[in-house]
C-alpha cells in the first residue's frame, strides 16, 4: 500500500479553493475518513460560545462532544459555573481540557479556532456572530438568529465579505419530513398554493420578583451587554430572557423562526419575503413578559400566498393548496389524502436541498466551502419574518414591506423599528 | 383616559404590575399616533411626553439653596425617552439634549436621539461626541453617528479619533468606516500604529475597521479608493482574516 501524506483540514481546503476554480465539485470532508476516525489534522476545531442549557446540554453533549469530526478546542460563557460545567463534561467524556473563557473576544482572537457553536441569548447572536466571522471562524448560531431587522442585514453582508460558511441553527431544514412536505408544495401536488399556518405556541404571563443581586459567578452587565440597562432578577435572565423585549421577540421568534422557515422554504421565497403583514397581540395585562402572549398574524406575499402565524393550534405547519393540503411537525406528516405523500419525485421535479444532520452538514460546509442548508441569509430572512409580525403587532396596523430594500414602506415610524440603538460600548 | 402625567405617576409606581400597565398604555398611544396620516397627533403626544421628559421641580439643597431637579425618576424618564425613540422628531431633540446632561438618564436618551431621524438629532449627537464627558458614552454617540453622514459628522468622528481616551479613537475611527469618505482611511492607519502596538485588539479592530471602509467607498461608487484599500491590505501585516477578504474584494472588485 502506498503511503501518502495525509491531508490537514487548511492544506485541503486551499487544494479544494484550486479545484473550484476548475470545477465546482462539491467534496465532503467525510472523503478523509478512515475506519471512521478522521485524523487529527483533519477534524474542525471548535469553539462553544454559550454554553447554558441550550449550548451545553444540546449542542455539546449531543452534537459536538460526539462528533468525531470535531476536536473542541474551548468554551466560553459570562455564567462561570456554566462554563466551568462546560468544561467538565468536555473533560469527563474525551479526558481532554479545554480552554476555558468569559468574553468571547478571547475566544475568537485564537488562530487555532476554525469554528464556533453560538448558542447565547438572544441579544447577543449578531455581535458575537459578526465578530467570529470578523475573526475567520465558520460558524453555526443558534435560532432565531437576531433581535432586529438591521442585525441580520449586517450578518449577511460579513458573512460574504468573509466567506464564512454560516449555519443558522434552525434544524428542521435538516428533517426529512419538512423538506418532504416542502417539495410536495414546491411540485404543485395539492395545487397552487394558496395559504400557510404556521402554529407555534403562546407564553403565559409570568410572575413578577425583586430585583436583586446577581448571583457571583454572573457577569450580568456582561450579560446585558448591548441591551438598556435593567437590574437583575432571576427571571429576566437564563431562559426566561425569551420574554423580555429587550433581549428577544418572545413565542414569535423563539418558535416562529422554526416553522415560519418552514413556510419561507414551501413558498419558496428564502431570500425575500412578503408584502404586507398585519396582526394582533394580546399582551398580558400585568406582565412582566411584555411580549404577545398569543396572536394572529397574516403576511401576504407577493404572488399572492398568504401566511398566517398562530400562537394557539397544534404545533406544526400546515399548507394548503387548491387541490388538497400538507400537515407537517416533528414527527409526524399528514395530507388530506394520503396518496400524496405516496408520491415519488423524479429527476424532472423540484427537489430541495438535502441534509439529514444538521451539524453534519454545517461540517460539510466547512470542508466544501459551500453554503449550508440554512444558510446565513434564509435565516435572516426567516427571522424577519417574526420581527415583521412583532413590529406590526406593537403598531397594530397593517405594514408595507420591501423585501429587496428590506424596509418598511410609508411608514415612518416602523421604518425605526428595523433597528436598535445598543449600549455603548456595543454596536454593529 | 390617563394625560401622560398621570401616566407618568404609574410609571413611576414602585407597584411592578401597575408601571408595567402604564409602559404598555403609553407603547399604545406612541403606536396609534405614529401612523401615517397622523402628523398632527402624532406632534401633540410627542410634545407632551417630551414635556414630562424634561419637566423639574423647584426645591431646595441641603443648605437651603434654591435648586432645580428633575420631576420624574430615572426610571420614568428613561421610560419616556423609549417612547420618544418611536415618536420623537426635530421639535423633541432639545428635551432630549437635556437628558444626554443628566449622567443618570442620557444612555437611553442617546438611544433616543440614535433613532430620530431629523437633522437636529444629527446635530445633537454630533455635539454629544465632541463636547461630552464619560468614555463609555461618547464611544456610544461615536457609535450612533455611524448610521449619520454628513461633512459634520466625519469632521466630529475624525477629531473624536485624535481624542486622548482609546476607546473613544478606536470607536470614532470605526463610526468612520461607515461614512463614504476616503480620508477616513489615513485616520484609520494612525490609529492603527498608535494603538495597535500596545494592543493587538486594537489594531484588528482598525484593520476590521479598515476593510469596512473600502466596502463603503466601492458601494459608493468610488472603486479606486475602495481599490488602494483593499490592496493595502492584502500586501501588508493585517491580520490573516482582513488580508483574505481584502483578496477576495479585490477580485470581485475587478
Amino acid at each position: 500500500m502506498t503511503h501518502r501524506p495525509t491531508p490537514t483540514r487548511r492544506t485541503f481546503l486551499k487544494a479544494a479553493s484550486a479545484a473550484a476554480l476548475a470545477a465546482p465539485t462539491i467534496v465532503r470532508s467525510s472523503v478523509f475518513a478512515k475506519d471512521d476516525q478522521p485524523a487529527a489534522s483533519d477534524r474542525v476545531v471548535v469553539g462553544s460560545i454559550g454554553t447554558g442549557d441550550l449550548g451545553r446540554r444540546h449542542h455539546l453533549a449531543n452534537h459536538l462532544i460526539p462528533n468525531k469530526r470535531i476536536q473542541m478546542a474551548a468554551v466560553c460563557d459570562v455564567d462561570r459555573n456554566h462554563r466551568d460545567q462546560a468544561a467538565l463534561d468536555v473533560l469527563s467524556r474525551t479526558g481532554k481540557r479545554v480552554d476555558i473563557y468569559k468574553d468571547f473576544r478571547d475566544l475568537c482572537d485564537r488562530q487555532d479556532i476554525d469554528a464556533v457553536l453560538i448558542a447565547v441569548p438572544d441579544h447577543w447572536h449578531a455581535l458575537i456572530a459578526i465578530y467570529a466571522m470578523q475573526s475567520g471562524k465558520d460558524v453555526y448560531c443558534e435560532k432565531p438568529l437576531t433581535l432586529t431587522i438591521a442585525e441580520g442585514k449586517k450578518m449577511v453582508e460579513v458573512a460574504r465579505r468573509y466567506g464564512a460558511v454560516f449555519q443558522t441553527g434552525s434544524q428542521q431544514r435538516s428533517d426529512r419530513r419538512f423538506r418532504q412536505a416542502c417539495e410536495l408544495v414546491r411540485n404543485g401536488k395539492i395545487g397552487k398554493l394558496q395559504r400557510v399556518d404556521t402554529y407555534i405556541g403562546d407564553i403565559d404571563a409570568g410572575s413578577w420578583q425583586p430585583v436583586t443581586t446577581p448571583p457571583a459567578e454572573l457577569d450580568w452587565n456582561f450579560w446585558l451587554g448591548p441591551a438598556p440597562y435593567a437590574d437583575y432578577s432571576p427571571n429576566r435572565c437564563h431562559y426566561q430572557f425569551r420574554w423580555f423585549s429587550d433581549y428577544s421577540g418572545g413565542k414569535m421568534t423563539d418558535w416562529g423562526a422554526h416553522h415560519n422557515d418552514i413556510a419561507q422554504w414551501g413558498i419558496g421565497t428564502d431570500g425575500s419575503g412578503p408584502v404586507k403583514v398585519k396582526g394582533e397581540g394580546k399582551f398580558h395585562e400585568n406582565g412582566p413578559h411584555d411580549v404577545p402572549g398569543t396572536f394572529d398574524v397574516q403576511y401576504t406575499y407577493a404572488g399572492g400566498v398568504e401566511l398566517f402565524c398562530h400562537a394557539q393550534g397544534e404545533n406544526g405547519v400546515k399548507f394548503t393548496g387548491a387541490d388538497g393540503w400538507v400537515f407537517v411537525s416533528r414527527g409526524r406528516i399528514g395530507a388530506s389524502n394520503e396518496d400524496i405523500l405516496k408520491t415519488e419525485f423524479t429527476d424532472k421535479d423540484v427537489r430541495l436541498y438535502e441534509s439529514r444532520d444538521h451539524h453534519t452538514n454545517w461540517l460539510d460546509c466547512i470542508a466544501s466551502r459551500e453554503r449550508p442548508i440554512c444558510d446565513v441569509e434564509i435565516g435572516h430572512r426567516s427571522c424577519t419574518i417574526c420581527h415583521l409580525g412583532n413590529i406590526a403587532m406593537r403598531l397594530g396596523r397593517e405594514l408595507t414591506w420591501d423585501p429587496v430594500k428590506e424596509d418598511f414602506v410609508g411608514d415612518e415610524q416602523a421604518s425605526r423599528m428595523v433597528g436598535k440603538p445598543m449600549r455603548a460600548p456595543w454596536h454593529l | 383616559m390617563d394625560t401622560i402625567s398621570q401616566i407618568c405617576e404609574q410609571l413611576g409606581s414602585p407597584e411592578q404590575a401597575k408601571a408595567y400597565r402604564a409602559r404598555r398604555e403609553l407603547a399604545v398611544r406612541v403606536a396609534a399616533a405614529g401612523a401615517p396620516g397622523k402628523e398632527s397627533d402624532r406632534a401633540v403626544l410627542a410634545a407632551e411626553i417630551a414635556e414630562q421628559y424634561g419637566a423639574m421641580n423647584e426645591t431646595k439643597d441641603d443648605r437651603g439653596r434654591p435648586q432645580k431637579n428633575p420631576r420624574h425618576v430615572p426610571a420614568v424618564r428613561n421610560e419616556l425617552a423609549r417612547a420618544l425613540a418611536d415618536i420623537g422628531g426635530e421639535a423633541e431633540v432639545p428635551a432630549l439634549v437635556g437628558g444626554v446632561a443628566d449622567f443618570n438618564v442620557r444612555e437611553m436618551a442617546r438611544f433616543a436621539l440614535d433613532r430620530n431621524p431629523s437633522a437636529a438629532s444629527t446635530a445633537a449627537l454630533t455635539e454629544a461626541a465632541q463636547k461630552s464627558v464619560g468614555v463609555e458614552f461618547r464611544t456610544g454617540t461615536a457609535g450612533a453617528l455611524s448610521k449619520r453622514s454628513g461633512p459634520g459628522v466625519v469632521e466630529a468622528l475624525k477629531g473624536c479619533a485624535t481624542d486622548t481616551s482609546p476607546d473613544v479613537r478606536l470607536a470614532a475611527a470605526e463610526a468612520l468606516s461607515s461614512q463614504a469618505d476616503a480620508s477616513g482611511d489615513a485616520v484609520i492607519v494612525a490609529a492603527a500604529k498608535e494603538l495597535g502596538a500596545a494592543s493587538p485588539r486594537a489594531a484588528k479592530r482598525m484593520s476590521i475597521a479598515r476593510l469596512q471602509l473600502a466596502q463603503t467607498l466601492a458601494k459608493a461608487g468610488q472603486k479606486d479608493a475602495a481599490r488602494g484599500i483593499y490592496q493595502a491590505m492584502a500586501a501588508d501585516g493585517a491580520d490573516k482574516a482582513q488580508k483574505k477578504a481584502a483578496k477576495t474584494a479585490l477580485e470581485q472588485l475587478g
